[in-house]
């Protein structure tokens, strides 16, 4: 039954899951940039980073559909009341925190001595902030990305509901039918992009985690 | 309190063997290390005493008792527990760390209070200062000391030690091993002590029990198994110690001059002359050691106040190295040498001391 | 301010879907919890570790599993109602409690284990006396993810006919009226934010301060 739906309805998911990964992608890569500014921002001022973590954490218990209908109401006085607008910056909103707060972790947890070291060496604070810092924290703020990201597929389901696109509209409108093939077909691929996108941000900072090959290869010699 | 006897005691783990057929008595009263390189089998025999290890087969008595017979977690709370600092419990305060065996005894909170205060004041930690604090604020050196004070708390006759200096620094450790012996010389447990730590063997341990692949090598009382190693292993093994600078590191009290007299002031003034032929005199008013009296001494001289020397005191738990920098350091010529107490064990000099590590090295 | 004069003016209804939701939400959690708790421990138990092992793999990757993704799954079976918002609710609260309870608690180390019960503990109270309240930062951390994620579950779950304050956010939405979106959604974040902030309290309360450490 179910693969007679995707078989009749194969181009229209299509669409819409590719609708979805660019609602997801603009709102993950948005949240990137503001999170690592801000975050980068904060460290090393303890009560402003204890502002901005606490404000991110309130929008994050904010539940989804809340945020998104909120955001409709603010919204409409610019004539941006319903479809993707509102969708990405509640997504963008929601992913905020875990970016923000992994890059301040990751800043601070960076050895000490290897800062000093990098000083030492001549690099002005900027150029240690770029080159020692960031590096070394990689692997934590890749793992806050990932989390937004993971987070921001399941959410963009939401979106449908103000207007927006996505893969959504299979799973409210096949609950609104009452048609069990369309809510399976929706809810299987959301599934699925959901572990795909876990996955391959996961492939992702292994690669890119200094010293992990470098380990890999040791290991092998 | 507890004689420890094991009898043919076998540990295997698949087709390896980590004790075996040991038989070993552990005399009571006494500190008994377990000595050995890692992978020998001394961790092991002491977690089968308390059955946190089950032995293949053999038997381990305590006071004649099989404790296979015995239900293990009873067992477990009538024998103290002393491991590394990581043995505290982080969620516990000082209070509730010590208070953990008589917890689980069932004894009241008014007494438990009681009994951590009076083990802090054991362990020389002020009780006010330390009851509510958590291990996380702690030192390592005063972890160990509560760690101590926990396996005391129900008053056991036995103390299992697993290397419980071992991830202390040097000099906090020498310290540590001080407090222990200082400790032990007033309650006089039966303890099972295992180290790796040659030095720390010969410093604490009454007697110590080599071991090898599962197997005893030798055990023996300290000075014996120093003067009298069984084999080229243990001769190899106790090769450092048997140096110069090992031998400097056994306790003082055992090796102190213990041929003299001790009297007060006014004894010596008045019969000082007709002593002339006794041996050192140690003059003590009360509790005041006021100085000594060489051997023959007062003969020669008209006034008896010229006789009395400057000294030095020394507790019996210091070791020959102490004893010989303190000397050396003031100029003085003898060391009394003291017991925790305060009563006076007997006396050291530099000379005295070569002549011992002569004899050590022969 | 029309929110608030919406809300005074329709109180008996809205107290009504508020009770809906919390009890939905409450009945879940319980599930939850218990459930969470008592996997969580059996699978860290010695000659079971490894299966504990395998379910913080499982359960890590299955939180990347959209909540709607259940819903909607459970629906195709059950239908409408309260009931498949429970089922769901319940299911998918299980796995951030199991996760943390199983990580915790494969967490402690093994001398802590052997030092409980070298000094005389029984199984149940090195359980109780140790490994438990040294995992409880922990385990808190997953409820109050659990309850984070139902509150705002619950609130799409109106759309299975699972009542509750999504349906003032719904109907507010499909008729056009701000009022109602604001109400609603107001509602349901404090409700969110302060169910956060109480289990952060519990959370302060249940942790040892020995076990925080103070930087």
């Amino acid at each position: 039954m179910t693969g007679t739906f995707i078989a009749g309805y194969w181009a229209e998911l299509v669409r819409r899951t590719l609708q979805h990964v660019v609602m997801v992608a603009a709102a993950t890569m948005l949240a990137t940039v503001i999170g690592l500014v801000l975050g980068i921002s904060i460290s090393g001022h303890e009560r402003a980073a204890r502002w901005v973590i606490g404000i991110a954490s309130v929008l994050f218990t904010i539940p989804s559909l809340a945020l998104f209908a909120l955001l409709v109401v603010a919204l409409a006085p610019i004539g941006q009341g319903t479809g993707n607008v509102p969708a990405v910056t509640a997504l963008t909103l929601y992913s905020i925190l875990p970016i923000v707060r992994n890059t301040w972790v990751a800043l601070r947890q960076v050895d000490p001595s290897m800062v000093q070291v990098a000083q030492g060496m001549g690099m002005t604070s900027r150029q240690a902030l770029l080159r020692v810092k960031l590096p070394l924290g990689l692997p934590m703020i890749m793992a806050g990305i990932r989390h937004a990201a993971v987070m921001d597929v399941g959410m963009g389901t939401i979106a449908t509901l103000i207007g927006g696109g996505g893969l959504g509209y299979f799973v409210f409108e096949g609950i609104a039918r009452a048609d069990r093939s369309m809510v399976l077909a929706g809810t299987i691929v959301i599934a699925l992009l959901g572990l795909g996108v876990n996955a391959a941000l996961l492939e992702a900072e292994n690669r890119l985690v200094p010293g992990r090959h470098y380990g890999r290869r040791r290991a092998r010699d | 309190m507890p004689v420890i006897e094991l009898r043919e005691v076998t540990k295997r783990y698949g087709d390896k063997t980590a004790v075996d057929r040991l038989t070993l008595t552990i005399p009571d009263h006494a500190v008994t290390i377990l000595l050995g390189p890692s992978g020998c089998g001394k961790t092991t025999t002491l977690k089968m005493i308390n059955r946190l290890i089950e032995p293949t087969s053999g038997d381990i008595r305590i006071d004649g008792r099989s404790i296979a017979a015995m239900e293990p977690i009873a067992l477990r709370r009538s024998i103290g527990y002393v491991i590394q600092e990581t043995g505290l419990f982080p969620h516990y305060t000082v209070e509730g760390n010590i208070g953990v065996v008589p917890r689980l005894l069932g004894w009241d909170r008014k007494r438990i209070r009681a009994r951590a205060e009076e083990l802090l004041e054991l362990v020389n930690l002020k009780a006010v200062e330390y009851l509510d604090r958590y291990p996380n604020e702690l030192s390592g050196g005063e972890r160990q000391r509560v760690g101590v004070a926990r396996a005391l708390a129900a008053d056991p006759g036995i103390l299992l030690m697993d290397e419980p200096f071992g991830a202390i620094d040097p000099i906090n450790r020498r310290s540590l091993q001080d407090f222990f012996l200082g400790l032990q010389s007033d309650l006089h447990r039966t303890v099972v002590f295992v180290t790796h730590d040659i030095g720390e063997a010969v410093k604490l341990g009454d007697n110590i029990a080599i071991m090898r692949d599962g197997h005893l090598v030798q055990m023996d009382a300290t000075h014996e198994l120093l003067e009298h190693p069984a084999d080229a292993f243990v001769t190899e093994l106790l090769g450092a110690t048997r140096s110069a600078e090992q031998l400097l590191l056994s306790r003082a009290a055992r090796y102190v001059d213990t041929a003299f007299v001790v009297m007060s002031t006014e004894q010596m003034r008045r019969g000082g002359g007709s002593s002339g032929n006794a041996p050192l005199i140690v003059l003590r008013d009360g509790d005041t050691i006021k100085g000594y009296v060489e051997q023959g001494q007062l003969v020669t001289c008209d006034d008896p106040d010229e006789a009395i020397c400057a000294f030095e005191t020394v507790s019996g738990n210091g070791t020959l190295l102490e004893v010989v920098r303190t000397l050396l350091e003031s100029g003085r010529k003898r060391a009394i040498v003291v017991d925790p107490d305060g009563g006076v064990l007997g006396t050291l000099s530099v000379p005295m001391i070569v002549r011992i590590m002569e004899g050590g090295l022969q | 301010m029309s929110a608030f004069r919406y809300l005074a003016q329709n109180w008996p209804e809205v107290g009504a879907k508020l009770s809906q939701h919390l009890s939905m939400v409450g009945a879940a959690v319980l599930v939850s919890l218990v459930s969470g708790l008592v996997l969580g421990i059996l699978f860290t138990r010695p000659g079971l570790k490894q299966v504990g092992q395998a379910l913080v793999g499982i359960t890590g990757a299955a939180q990347a599993i959209p909540s709607i993704a259940v819903i909607a799954l459970i629906f195709a079976y059950t239908g409408i109602g309260a009931r498949t918002a429970i089922i769901a609710l319940s299911i998918y609260g299980i796995v951030p409690i199991l996760f943390n309870v199983v990580s915790a608690l494969l967490l402690v180390p093994a001398e802590m284990l052997e030092a409980a019960m070298g000094v005389g503990m029984t199984p149940v109270q090195v359980l109780l006396h140790v490994e438990l309240p040294l995992a409880a930062q922990s385990i808190v951390t997953g409820l109050r993810t659990t309850v984070t994620l139902d509150i705002s579950t619950a609130t799409v779950a109106s759309v299975v006919g699972a009542g509750g304050l999504g349906d003032i956010i719904f109907v507010g939405l499909s008729v056009v009226r701000p009022d109602m979106i604001v109400a609603g959604t107001l509602l349901v974040a404090g409700l969110a934010i302060l169910s956060d902030a109480g289990l952060a309290l519990v959370q302060r309360n249940v942790v040892s301060r020995g076990l925080v450490h103070t930087p």
